[in-house]
Formats: C-alpha cells, sequence, structure tokens
C-alpha cells in the first residue's frame, strides 16, 4: 500500500497535546506522535486504551502449562513408564516443577514476542526517517503524523488545522513500508536458502578430502622429478625480479601521492606498535615492556639514515619484525618518507 | 476510648475468662489451641514490621501513605511480647520433648539428642531474646518514624536514609529471630521432625495475612470522610495488590519446595508429618488453604483491574486473614490431635484472647498517630502515586 504521511514539528509538548485533541474533534484518528520523553496527557488526548495483550500472554501461560505437563505426562506415564522407588507412574508433585517453568517461559515468550507484534517492531525503514530533522524528536522536538486520507482535501485541511495549531512546518511524504519490508523478505529468504544449500556433513556427503590431496610438493620436499631431486626450483642466472628495489630513493624529493602512500601504509603497519605520530605511544607497545618499540622522533632512530630505515623494515630489527612480504620495494621507501616527515620537528 | 479499641477488649478479657476455665479443664488442649491463636497474631504483627522496613529499605514511594497502617498494626508488639507468658509457662504441658520419659520409645532416643537445644531453661532464654529483638526494632522503627512528624527540609531527609540503614539491619534481625521462633515455638511441637524452610513458610504466611489486613485497614480508612480519604487511592490498592501476588506465589513456591522434597524422598520421618496433616479432614483443610492462600488469591490478582478495586481487595484482605487462621492451625493442632481435626470452643477462646487484646492495644496506640507520615520527604510522591 501506498501511503501519503503528513508530517509535523512542533516545540513544545503543549501545542502537540491541543492538535492532538483538535484533529481527534474532527475526527482524525490515525495520529501518531513522537516526542522525547513521557508525555502522560498524550495518552489521553489520543484516547489511548490499555493494551489487551494480558489475555494473549494468559493464554499462551497455560499453553505452556498444558504442554509442559503433557510431555511429562506422554514421557513418563504412557512413553515409558519407570517405577521409581514404588512411587505412583503419575507423579503430580514431580511434574509440577517443570510445569511451572513451562508455563512461566511460555508466558514471558508470548509476552516479548506480544510487544514486537503489536508495536510492529522490528521497524528497519520508516518514511519519518526520510525527513530531515526528525531525529531532533529524540532531542527537544514534537512530531505529529498521519496518514491515510479520504482525499486530498482531507489532506489539505488537516494540514490547515496542523498550521494553526502553532505546528513549525508540515511535511507531505509518500511511501510504503510494505516495499521495504517486502525487500527485506527476498533478502532473508536468499539468505535462508543460500546458507542452506551449505552441506555441514563435511567428509561424508561431499568429498572434501580428495581436495585436500591434491599431488602437490611440500616446503623442501622432495622431488623425483628433477636430477638434484629439490622441489623448489633456483630461478636461473640474471633474473630480475618484478618488484626490484630501487637502491636510493630521495626521500626529500618525494611528491604528495608517494607521501599519502606511506602515511596510509604507516598506519596499517607501523602505527600498532609505534603509535600514530611515531612517538611509541601505542596499547600493543605498552604491552611489550620490558622491550618497548622505540619512539621514531627519539633521538638514535632520527639519526638512522634513509637507507637504514629501509633495511629495517625490510629485514626487521630486534623483536620487529621484517615486513619485505607485506610492503612492496616503493611502499617501503613511502613509508620511509612519511617517518621522516614525522620526524621533522624531533631534536636531533 | 473508641469502639475497635472497646469492643476488642471486651473480646480479650471474655476469651482471657474462657482460657482461664479451659486451662483448668484440659490445660493441654487449652495451652495447644494458645500456641496456635498465639502464633497467628505474632506472625501477622512481624509481617506488618517487616514491610515497614522492607518499605524503607526499598525506597518503595507507593507505600508512604500506607506505612502509618502497617505501623499500626506493628504497634501491637508490646502486646505481643506480654502474651507470650502463656507459651513460657505452659512448657511443660505444650511440649512433648519437655518430659521425653513420656515418649514412646523410638522418638524418645531421638528426642534425647536434642537436649542440649530443646531444654526448658534455654527455651525460655531464646523466647525472651527473640521478643526483646522484636520489641526493640518495633520501638525504634516507631520512635523514628514518629519523630520525622516534626522535621523538615535536610533533616527529614536525613532521618529517612537513617531509618533504611536501620531497617536494612532489622530486617536480618527479624528474619532470623523469627525463624528460631517457629523452629521453638511451632516446629518443636513435633520434636522428631524438622524441615530447614519452615521458618519462612511460617513468615510467608504471615506476611501475607498482614498484606491482607493493611488492604482491610486501606480499605476502612480510606472511605469517604475516614482519615485516609483521599490519600490512599485504587493506585495504591493496585501496587498493594502485586506486593499480595507476589507473596501469594512466594507462600506457594515455599509450601510446595518443601512437601515436594520430603514427597520425593519418602523417608518416613520427614513424611510422617505430612502423613497426618494430609490424611482424613487434616488433608481436607489442606486443600481448603491451598485453594483459598494460593488459587483463588492468585487468579484475583492476576488481571490489573481487580487489584485497583478497593472492595475486593477487602475481601480477598479478609479470605487471606482467614487463610492464616486456617494455614497456622494447620501446622498447629495435628500435634494434638494426629486422626483428625478436633475442634475444640478452647480454639475460638484463645484466638479471642490473643486478637482482642493485640488489637485493642493497637488501635489505643494508633490514636495518638497521624494517620500520613506528614514530614516523609516522599509523601507527596506517594499520593501522586499512579502504576505504571
Amino acid at each position: 500500500m501506498r501511503e501519503i504521511r503528513l508530517l509535523a514539528e512542533f516545540d513544545s509538548a503543549t501545542k502537540l497535546v491541543a492538535a492532538v485533541e483538535r484533529l481527534r474533534q474532527e475526527k482524525y484518528h490515525d495520529l501518531e506522535t513522537y516526542a522525547p520523553f513521557d508525555i502522560p496527557e498524550l495518552d489521553a488526548a489520543l484516547g489511548l486504551r490499555r493494551p489487551r495483550l494480558g489475555w494473549f500472554v494468559l493464554a499462551v501461560g497455560i499453553a505452556g502449562l498444558a504442554a509442559a505437563y503433557g510431555i511429562q505426562w506422554w514421557a513418563n506415564v504412557h512413553s515409558y513408564p519407570l517405577n521409581v522407588g514404588g512411587r505412583p507412574v503419575h507423579a503430580v508433585p514431580a511434574f509440577i516443577p517443570a510445569t511451572f517453568e513451562g508455563t512461566v517461559l511460555a508466558a514471558s515468550l508470548a509476552s516479548f514476542f506480544g510487544v514486537l507484534l503489536v508495536l510492529r517492531l522490528p521497524r528497519l525503514w520508516s518514511i519519518e526517517d526520510e525527513v530531515p530533522g526528525f531525529y531532533r524528536a529524540s532531542i527537544d522536538r514534537f512530531w505529529l503524523a498521519m496518514h491515510t486520507f479520504a482525499s486530498e482535501h482531507d489532506r489539505a485541511h488537516a494540514e490547515q488545522m496542523l498550521r494553526e495549531s502553532g505546528a513549525l512546518r508540515t511535511i507531505t511524504r509518500m511511501g510504503s513500508e510494505w516495499q521495504s519490508v517486502g525487500r527485506a523478505l527476498v533478502i532473508a529468504i536468499a539468505l535462508v536458502v543460500g546458507v542452506s544449500a551449505c552441506s555441514d556433513r563435511i567428509g561424508q556427503g561431499f568429498d572434501w578430502k580428495r581436495m585436500r590431496r591434491q599431488p602437490r610438493y611440500q616446503p623442501y620436499g622432495s622431488s623425483r622429478f628433477f636430477g638434484d631431486s629439490m622441489a623448489m626450483r633456483t630461478p636461473p642466472a640474471g633474473t630480475v625480479p618484478r618488484e626490484a628495489a630501487p637502491p636510493t630513493f630521495d626521500t626529500t624529493a618525494a611528491d604528495a601521492t608517494t607521501l599519502l602512500r606511506g602515511g596510509d601504509r604507516f598506519h596499517v603497519f607501523c602505527a600498532v606498535c609505534h603509535g600514530v605520530a611515531g612517538n611509541g605511544n601505542s596499547v600493543v607497545g605498552d604491552n611489550m615492556r620490558p622491550t618497548p618499540p622505540p619512539a621514531l622522533t627519539s633521538a638514535p632512530v632520527v639519526r638512522l639514515s634513509a637507507t637504514q630505515l629501509y633495511a629495517v623494515i625490510t629485514d626487521g630489527f630486534g623483536r620487529m619484525p621484517a615486513y619485505a612480504a607485506q610492503l612492496t620495494p616503493a611502499d617501503r621507501w613511502a613509508v620511509v618518507t612519511y617517518v621522516q616527515m614525522l620526524q621533522r620537528g624531533a631534536p636531533r | 476510648m473508641t469502639r475497635v479499641e472497646r469492643n476488642s477488649m471486651i473480646a480479650g478479657i471474655i476469651g482471657l475468662a474462657l482460657f482461664v476455665i479451659g486451662v483448668l479443664l484440659e490445660p493441654r488442649q487449652a495451652l495447644t489451641s494458645y500456641v496456635f491463636a498465639y502464633a497467628t497474631v505474632f506472625t501477622i504483627v512481624l509481617g506488618a514490621l517487616m514491610q515497614l522496613m522492607m518499605s524503607q529499605v526499598t525506597g518503595a514511594r507507593w507505600f508512604t501513605v500506607m506505612r502509618r497502617i502497617a505501623l499500626g498494626i506493628s504497634g501491637a508488639m508490646p502486646a505481643v511480647v506480654v502474651l507470650a507468658l502463656p507459651l513460657f509457662i505452659g512448657v511443660p504441658a505444650i511440649y512433648s520433648w519437655a518430659s521425653p520419659a513420656t515418649l514412646p520409645h523410638a522418638t524418645q532416643s531421638l528426642v534425647e539428642r536434642k537436649v542440649a537445644w530443646l531444654n526448658v531453661p534455654f527455651f525460655v532464654v531464646r523466647g525472651v531474646v527473640y521478643l526483646a529483638a522484636w520489641v526493640l526494632i518495633d520501638g525504634i522503627v516507631r520512635h523514628w518514624s514518629l519523630q520525622l512528624d516534626g522535621l523538615v527540609g535536610m533533616a527529614a531527609a536525613d532521618a529517612t536514609r537513617r531509618m533504611r540503614r536501620l531497617s536494612a539491619l532489622g530486617l536480618v534481625v527479624v528474619g532470623l529471630t523469627m525463624t528460631f521462633a517457629s523452629f521453638d515455638w511451632l516446629m518443636s511441637l513435633d520434636p522428631t521432625w524438622y524441615s530447614t524452610v519452615y521458618g519462612v513458610y511460617v513468615f510467608a504466611g504471615g506476611f501475607l495475612a498482614a498484606l491482607g489486613l493493611i488492604a482491610v485497614i486501606g480499605r476502612v480508612a480510606s472511605r469517604a470522610g475516614a482519615s485516609l480519604d483521599g490519600a490512599v487511592t485504587p493506585e495504591h490498592f493496585g501496587a498493594l495488590g502485586k506486593l499480595q501476588l507476589t507473596f501469594v506465589i512466594f507462600w506457594a513456591y515455599i509450601a510446595f519446595s518443601q512437601f515436594l522434597i520430603i514427597w520425593i524422598g519418602d523417608i518416613p520421618l520427614d513424611s510422617s508429618w505430612y502423613v497426618t496433616r494430609g490424611s482424613g479432614s487434616w488433608g481436607t483443610l489442606a486443600l481448603i488453604v491451598v485453594i483459598g492462600q494460593f488459587a483463588i488469591p492468585f487468579l484475583v490478582l492476576l488481571p490489573r483491574t481487580t487489584k485497583r478495586r478497593p472492595a475486593l481487595m477487602w475481601l480477598l484482605g479478609i479470605l487471606l486473614l482467614v487463610m492464616h487462621v486456617l494455614d497456622v492451625y494447620w501446622l498447629v493442632l495435628p500435634a494434638l490431635h494426629p486422626t483428625g481435626i478436633a475442634f475444640s470452643w478452647l480454639d475460638i477462646a484463645t484466638l479471642l484472647v490473643v486478637g482482642g487484646f493485640a488489637t485493642s492495644f493497637a488501635s489505643r496506640r494508633a490514636r495518638a498517630v497521624r494517620a500520613l507520615p506528614v514530614g516523609d520527604p516522599y509523601l507527596a510522591p506517594s499520593m501522586r502515586y499512579s502504576e505504571p
């Protein structure tokens, strides 16, 4: 159902209550209000009755009682009667605790889900969410929403009355909650279908072992194919790696792109221990005592040349592991550039 | 002298005369009936005292307008202390453990092992300690509560806080002494039988009856023109009803726990207590108590609307009081008449003695007290209280 929603914003609870009272006099009954706090007068103005959830809870509670007692009766009297020390098979006192628990469980679940049902929760989306400034309904503004109008004239009349009641502004929105509900439902069904396609019986229904036992060489395994029986081959002489490290790099002449890339990598790999500012302040660093990672802005580190920094990143130093696998040579130089930038203000 | 005061005094005097004749004619029956009557009343008075302290500890604002009702009931405490006298004087006639030689051989050896606890001098000393603790706590609660009437501002807030702390301590003391008192005065009627939850059972019954009595008095006092007219509203009855519902369930829970454990254990020494009380006319009485103190109040108190009707709460209060009388009767008298209910005119006479004098004393004391705790900082919120 496509609905038209008329929304009005008020700056006081009194005005909201007055507007509600006026609209209800004019036989507008489909009103919804939003306020940052509980307004007792509003319940009366909206003509809200006490919820009748109690009857539902009672009914489900009694059903829970019957079910709990029934299960015990069925198991102990009908399905599998056992003589326990001469006590009767239909042992009413022994059945009561579980019956009590069953009643309480059913009743509390009924009230929990009953509330969700009555309030139509959880609500993933509503038209109000798209109104700018609507969030102030939880801070200092009072909103009123109306929908399902008989005619355009009807809607215009309501809008006029809202204005007269002191509304700061009125907004008309169109949309349908059922669209979003439908969308959510489709996604949920697709997820359920997708998940249920996976078998949890690994190794039983599907032959996973065959995939694990592929013909392949293990590291340092021997090979019967090559004469020297080595599985890992040495690259031919004169092979150049695709990403060769530039032997030197002028960090002082680096461009902004390099610096930004360096900062990005620094925050991913270095900042966890050396701190975001490179001053050694980090949770991980604190936990590495008594040999915490040094502040990159400390004098011994500042005195290191760009090449030395590059070497430390590539091969590691002390408790710092090598980052050659994570950072390409170009990235390493970028990080060095960034570190040197951090060191600019540090005393030498 | 008000009408209640005079009438209950007359009832007490008539009861006392009958009781004295009864003691001369059939002392064992008269004194056992007295234990029943005394236990009925002292549990209600202690229940009111506990509710007073409980409302302080939990900060229950709804109860502030009704607090003086509970204070009125617990005002019977000094009378309760005096009325304990026949209990101590009559020990040899009431309790079989006082003369083990007369017991059957099998039970005799069992009872003799308990002689370190169950002997007359120690029994009296313990009784004096319980009664002293109760009268002291009631005295302090009453004194501070009345003192609050003349206080305002920070002084009133401080007094309230002090009362709260005392109440927390008092609850522990009353809880323990009440447990031991019910062990001594009631459970030892059957000296071979014991149940650790017995004290809680006695408390639950008395507390429930006290809540019933508060509802009865609350209804009478909140009628047009009465002292609490306009202060106690259906909102307060609704809250009181919720508390009653809780303790209806609590009582049933405790009663059933005790029964289930003994039933499932099926040990002759334990189950004999229930065999006596569960067969014949005692069994019928047990059923009546379960229906009247659990099933009916539970169903009546379940909906919101019923709890908010003062007249219905009055009726339910009467039912709870009657059921408490029957409950204690069922606890005490089978010790004397194990084969079945043997109603005696002394059951009524003793109830008149204890109930009459306690009521008369309490209402005489309540005359000098304001109907509302005017100095209590929570009185205004309490009068405005509305059920969520």
